[in-house]
């Protein structure tokens, strides 16, 4: 595949619309700087990719209009034509961003965007990544810097992209993944190290404790005899009734329940004992009466309470007539009141005079009439002085008979109580009796005895209890013991054994480990060679194409050299010295200017070296950095370059143009030279005038040893 | 200069497809391909290469002088000294090989004291470029690296190397 045509407008330094045929083995592209050689380069590499990496990495994001000629009159437009062994190809681009339009004409089929893209990328540059466009134009195109920065490029990244180039991304994925996986292998070494080691710890722990407990165990093991001694103390306050019984918990039960019966009882009679003397003394101080004192009593009491009732009538007459008396009385003072403040004028009423002396004489009368009032007041007093004396006589007679009549009924309930007392002592003293009265003693003893008796009965059986409860104690604190001493062996058993499996998968996976590492390091060592021997696999070529262009006149080898660092590949361009035995690093070796013809091997190397579909190398103007015997080199090297790919190069140097022109002119009938001038460059675009040099009709000859028979 | 070293230079020019004409008295002779006229001039030493290499130019334009206009384009001088040249002459046979004038000069100091291969290396400015054997084209680096492994013997890197192919974990075989 090679180009044959380009043509683009509203594109960089074109605006008009503008053909430049490329339909040659060689073009030559010449032309002063600013006529659109690099545009021309450009628009090949954006109608290819879509946009231009050298120039996207400056612009910010949203400005994507970095490829819209200045002057424009409407969208972008790139079309080239490919020369493919199928036919012809039209690749187009037009409009930008989200209205750009790709479209392959491929023979009779079209295809239009993302399609058109995929077919773009597998045929030229497949992928479509930024790395892969970077590959690609490495592999097609140099443009001033390319390679430079290549060469310039931090080692690892360097690596990276030669491990692409040549094939060695899966050694470099299987580097990286021994090595995350051995992180992984010994992350997983030091937690089982770490479960080892604690599973040690707790089996040291329940040795210990296992120790411990057998030492208290053997320290709290009860003697024989204890329990014996204290069964023989049980039966002793117990009886026959103890004798069968064998479980030391249920003598246990027994003797605490006689206790608890013995206790209760006695309580009881305790209780009832305090209940009878306190009746008793209560009874004691009630007041003596009998029941004929009560009688007289009641007689007096009706008695005084008639008289009471008379002098209660008598006084609510005179209270009634007293009142009558003191009505008339205030009404005739208000008026002879009423009268002696006017008597001395006429009648208020008529205005007449009156008979004055008539008048005080009649009004003296009425107020003369008051100490009859007064009389009747004092007998009204009287009799109710009497009469309250004979109430409060009447009162002090009921609260005698009260109190009389209250002792009378408290006697009573004493003398019951008394009886429900001795009623209640009567089967406590028969049962207390049963309790602690051994067989064929009399059962009529008095109850002080038996609380006395029954306290000595009910302290020694609860000694015998604590005998038994002590005795019973330790046999079961030394069970607990044994438990707790066998749960321990279980334990420490259970930890061993989960120690024993800890320290096998351990060891074991020690040993994977370390199989891992030395699989690892020996791997490592060998992917280095390899990839040393892989990344140079392309060295004979660049060497080939390094000596051609005499990049430096001792160091006469170059090669790449891979070290591994921190379980990275980094790749150093290297040159050699081989007659005398002296290599070292090219970026510190060469000058700038032999770098960049060792960029220049570089590119067309790995240009040559790789099948591609598009056999097409472009050169934009190298000539910046080359000097005169680098630029007769380059082109002796493009000399036979052309037989293998079309070559398009661009210089603005005229005198690099005329000696492309000589030394690239066509040997062979079917070959040309395409010389493209880019010039009078104006707001349209530049002038293209294109010129063919053909092969010349006879092929050149041997001119100096023709005749001498060679 | 020893006849051995005129031998190997004319041998990989024949190879290289040019005519050869005879040695002359001067050691030199005149090589020439379809493409290309090759003078070639052998000195004792880099001393009289530097004296000497001018006088060498000067016959060679004067020997091509017939030559068609493109051809004449297309001289080149192989100066070869026969002794490794003192390190006081590297600059003057620096100056001699950046002249680009008339010829493009191919200088081999010391040719006496290097091997065929290396002559050769020297030589190949004269020579097409060889793509094709100089391409190399082998397995890929994992079945190189499966064969490295297979020749070492060792069970692990093998191992470890299946099951990356399978895409299992590198080390779970160990």
């Amino acid at each position: 595949m090679r180009i044959l045509k380009g043509t683009v407008s509203n594109f960089r330094g074109f605006r008009d619309e503008r053909e430049i045929p490329l339909d040659s083995n060689v073009v030559i592209l010449r032309g002063p700087n600013g006529s659109g050689k690099t545009s021309l380069v450009d628009a090949i590499q954006w109608v290819l990719l879509g946009d231009i990496p050298r120039l996207k990495a400056s612009v910010l994001k949203g400005d994507e209009d970095y490829v819209s000629n200045r002057y424009a009159t409407g969208p972008p437009f790139v079309e080239i034509d490919l020369a493919m062994s199928e036919g012809t190809i039209r690749i187009s681009r037009r409009g930008l961003s989200r209205t750009m339009q790709v479209q392959v004409d491929e023979l009779e089929e079209k295809l239009v965007g993302e399609a058109a893209q995929d077919w773009i990328n597998a045929r030229i540059g497949g992928g479509g990544s930024d790395s892969k466009h970077a590959e690609m134009l490495r592999r097609y195109l140099l443009q001033q810097d390319e390679m430079r920065e290549f060469l310039s490029a931090d080692t690892k990244e360097r690596y990276g992209f030669v491990a692409g180039l040549t094939g060695m991304e899966q050694l470099t994925r299987l580097d990286s993944q021994m090595t995350e996986e051995l992180k992984t292998l010994r992350k997983s070494l030091r937690e089982l190290e770490e479960q080892t080691e604690e599973a040690e710890r707790e089996l040291s722990v329940a040795r210990t404790s296992r120790t411990e407990a057998r030492e208290v165990m053997a320290r709290q093991r009860p003697e024989p005899s204890e329990m014996g001694a204290a069964r023989s103390a049980a039966v002793a306050v117990l009886g026959e009734e103890a004798k069968g019984i064998r479980e030391p918990g249920e003598l246990l039960d027994l003797l605490e329940g006689r206790s608890a019966a013995i206790a209760t009882l006695l309580g009881q009679m305790q209780m009832l004992k305090e209940r009878e003397s306190k009746t008793r003394e209560e009874l004691d101080g009630l007041p003596s009466g009998s029941a004929a004192d009560l009688a007289r009593l009641e007689a007096r009491l009706e008695a005084t309470a008639a008289a009471s009732a008379r002098l209660d009538a008598a006084r609510s007459k005179a209270v009634g007539e007293l009142e009558a008396a003191r009505s008339r009385a205030d009404n005739a003072q208000q008026l002879a009141a009423l009268a002696l403040e006017q008597i001395d004028g006429p009648c208020p009423v008529c205005g007449q005079d009156h008979d004055v002396s008539a008048t005080r004489e009649h009004l003296e009368s009425v107020l003369a009439q008051m100490p009859e009032l007064r009389d009747l007041t004092e007998r009204v007093d009287r009799i109710k002085e009497e009469s309250e004396a004979a109430r409060e006589t009447l009162g002090t007679q009921e609260s005698e008979l009260a109190r009389l009549t209250s002792a009378d009924q408290e006697r009573s309930r004493a003398e019951e109580i008394l009886e429900e007392v001795a009623a209640l002592r009567e089967p406590a003293v028969r049962q207390i009796a049963s309790l602690i009265v051994e067989t064929g003693s009399s059962a009529s003893q008095s109850a002080e005895d038996l609380l006395e008796r029954g306290a000595v009965r009910r302290a020694s059986i609860e000694e015998a209890s604590r005998r038994v409860r002590g005795a019973l104690a330790e046999e079961r604190s030394a069970e607990r013991s044994l438990r707790h001493s066998e749960s321990l062996d279980a334990q420490v058993e259970t930890r061993g054994e989960r120690l024993a499996n800890l320290s096998a998968e351990t060891a074991a996976h020690r040993q994977r480990v370390k199989r891992a590492e030395r699989a690892r390091s020996a791997l490592g060592e060998m992917l280095v060679e390899l990839s040393n021997e892989v990344a140079n696999t392309s060295t004979p070529l660049i060497n080939e194409i390094y000596r051609r262009l005499e990049v430096h006149p001792t160091f006469r080898t170059f090669g790449f050299r891979i070290q591994r660092h921190r379980e990275s590949g980094h790749l150093r361009p290297w040159v050699y010295d081989e007659r005398r035995g002296e290599d070292g690093n090219a970026m510190h070796v060469l000058s700038a200017a032999q770098l960049n013809s060792l960029a220049i091997c570089l590119f067309l190397a790995l240009n040559l070296e790789r099948e591609t579909d598009l056999m097409t190398a472009i050169l934009d103007d190298p000539v910046q950095s080359l000097d005169d015997l680098n630029l007769l080199s380059l082109a002796d090297v493009l000399r036979t370059f052309r037989l293998e790919r079309q070559v398009i190069i661009s210089t603005h140097d005229e005198t690099l143009a005329e000696l492309l022109i000589r030394k690239l002119r066509p040997l062979r009938a079917d070959d040309s030279t395409l010389v493209v001038t880019l010039d009078q460059w104006a707001e349209v675009g530049p002038r293209v005038r294109a010129e063919r040099r053909d092969a010349p009709a006879l092929e050149p000859e041997l001119e100096l040893l023709r005749d001498s028979g060679v | 200069m020893s006849d051995p070293s005129v031998e190997i230079v004319r041998v990989a020019l024949l190879e290289a497809g040019y005519g050869l004409g005879e040695v002359d008295a001067e050691d030199s002779f005149l090589a020439e391909s379809r493409e290309r006229v090759v003078w070639c001039k052998f000195f004792p030493d880099a001393e009289r290469l530097i004296e000497g290499w001018a006088g060498a130019q000067a016959e060679a334009v004067e020997r091509t002088e017939s030559l068609s206009v493109e051809k004449s384009w297309e001289l080149y001088l192989v100066l070869a000294s026969a002794l490794k040249p003192e390190t006081t002459k590297e600059p003057g046979l620096e100056l001699i090989r950046r002249d680009t004038s008339y010829a493009r000069k191919i200088l081999i100091p010391g040719v006496d004291g290097l091997t065929g291969e290396q002559i050769d290396e020297y030589l190949s400015p004269l020579r097409p470029l060889d793509t094709m054997t100089l391409t190399v084209s082998g397995p890929d680096a994992l079945s190189r690296l499966k064969d490295r492994v297979a020749a070492e013997g060792d069970d692990d890197m093998a191992k470890v190397v299946g099951a990356f192919e399978q895409n299992r974990p590198l080390f779970g075989d160990l």
